[in-house]
């Protein structure tokens, strides 16, 4: 990947693009470039989680947002990044992730008609050197051996040490890392989220900004499904809209009691919206849509769920079972 | 366990998990030693036969979520009459509060009280009811409340 020879140029005013009561005013870049997000027109932003992420920015701090899968973690980090024309990177640390995919291995490569063996910089060592936002995906996910890794990077001036080159990398004044995570680095607390680990205190320590994004209200819910549902935008629409997400709420409260094991995110209500469009037919949309990614035994639950919001049932439920 | 028990137990799960969820409370578990009706923890499913059935079931457990929700049990102590007659009235007004905010929060909630409710009233009606006389003073406060809230008659 070739570098990035550019600075932020201008500063832009976080009420004004963000529509965020604060004084607040960012570094940003005036035009954009490869690696710099779309922009969601539509994307709304909560106040708490965009000043933390905007203070990562301006002030080159370690911000961390955690919350529940599918509240819009790492979108918000991206649409940030998008409104300020600043490079972005995402990488996911799941557990297949390991040293040499973060900083680079030896690669066969041509050169001058000869096959030569040359170490190729990973994503790290490259965003460090380059003013990009990286975000790393499911922090608690990652390996042990990954997470030391990243401690040296974590500080404020924290450089890299590239042994394979004998290279030490001080990070551009612009470089941003950010992380998201399911929980606080102290494992899974609440028995839903396997595959976590326990992250060093040592390391937690040295993330500035911990923020928490979880599910938002049905008034700021609704607000960003018809948003992309401009055609729900009407009384009926408005009370079709927010019994979806009475349903969703739901769900995501019977995932967190351990009831179920499939929950549905703000993106997936847009989806049934779309597709209660497409087939003009609001259980069927939900069927496709959610109903039937989740796992047989847990279908008649999540057809209670659904009957005591829209006062229907479901094919799948017990009353349409058993009489 | 014959399919029979089998659709019931998977009937009570699906019924108790909508309880933990309208009542916020996750820590409501099934439990088989408590027989006394008035814990949600016990719950027993005896004819799951026909739709009105289910219907019974499913107004019977939300009442108990709803009650869990929406209502203090501080304040209501706080509040109790010393009269026995008062007692069942008070407490018939505490039972109806909550089914009646459980319904503006969810129309399925809303639907399955009043179509339990039709049923209770028609078949006692049919038994029971034939004249004013027949009818006790917190049958009547009840017909009265479910008249005035879920516009039963």
């Amino acid at each position: 990947m070739t570098n990035l020879n550019i600075k932020p140029d201008i500063k832009i005013s976080v009420k004004q693009t963000f529509g965020i009561e604060s004084n607040m005013e960012v570094d940003a870049f005036s035009k954009k470039s490869e690696f710099v997000p779309e922009i969601d027109k539509d994307y709304i932003f909560d106040k708490d989680t965009t000043i933390a992420i905007l203070s990562g920015f301006n002030f080159n701090k370690r911000v961390m947002v955690q919350g529940f899968h599918g509240t819009g973690k790492s979108t918000h980090i991206t649409q940030i990044a998008a409104r300020l024309n600043w490079p972005c990177v995402r990488v996911n640390l799941d557990s297949h992730i390991s040293r040499i995919d973060l900083m680079g291995k030896d690669a066969i490569v041509m050169k001058d008609q000869k096959q030569i063996t040359e170490f190729k910089e990973g994503i790290l060592p490259w965003s460090i050197q380059n003013p990009v936002a990286l975000i790393f995906d499911e922090y608690d996910a990652m390996r042990p051996d990954v997470a030391f890794l990243l401690t040296k990077v974590l500080e404020a001036e924290g450089g890299l040490t590239l042994l394979e080159k004998n290279k030490v990398i001080k990070p551009n004044n612009y470089f941003r890392l950010f992380a998201t995570a399911n929980t606080v680095g102290l494992g899974d607390t609440k028995g839903i989220y396997s595959g976590v680990n326990q992250i060093n205190a040592a390391q937690m320590d040295r993330w500035n900004i911990l923020t928490s994004l979880n599910y938002l209200s049905l008034e700021k819910e609704m607000e960003i499904v018809l948003a992309k549902n401009k055609e729900f935008n009407n009384a009926k629409g408005k009370e079709k809209v927010a019994n979806m997400i009475k349903v969703a709420s739901l769900t995501r409260k019977g995932f967190i009691a351990g009831d179920i094991s499939t929950v549905m995110s703000p993106r997936t209500v847009i989806f049934w919206c779309q597709n209660t469009q497409i087939f003009k037919d609001i259980s069927y949309a939900f069927r496709v849509t959610f109903l039937n990614k989740c796992d047989d035994s847990e279908k008649n639950i999540i057809a209670e769920y659904y009957q005591r919001c829209f006062g229907e049932e479901l094919p799948e439920s017990m009353v349409n079972i058993k009489t | 366990m014959t399919k029979e028990n089998n659709l019931k137990e998977q009937f009570k799960q699906a019924i108790l998990s909508t309880a933990k969820v309208i009542s916020d409370d996750y820590k409501i578990k099934i439990d088989k030693k408590n027989k006394s009706s008035k814990n949600m923890d016990f719950f027993q499913l005896d004819n799951l036969n026909t739709r009105l059935d289910f219907i019974k079931y499913r107004a019977e457990i939300d009442s108990k979520a709803l009650r869990k929700k929406f209502s203090s049990d501080e304040v209501y102590k706080l509040n109790l009459p010393k009269n026995l007659s008062c007692k069942s009235l008070y407490e018939l007004s505490e039972k109806i509060r909550c089914e009646f905010l459980g319904s503006i929060m969810l129309k399925g909630i809303k639907s399955n009280f009043v179509e339990d409710y039709n049923n209770k009233l028609f078949f006692k009606r049919k038994d029971q009811l034939k004249t004013k006389e027949d009818v006790n003073i917190t049958e009547a406060f009840e017909l009265y409340m479910l008249k005035n809230f879920f516009k039963i008659k």
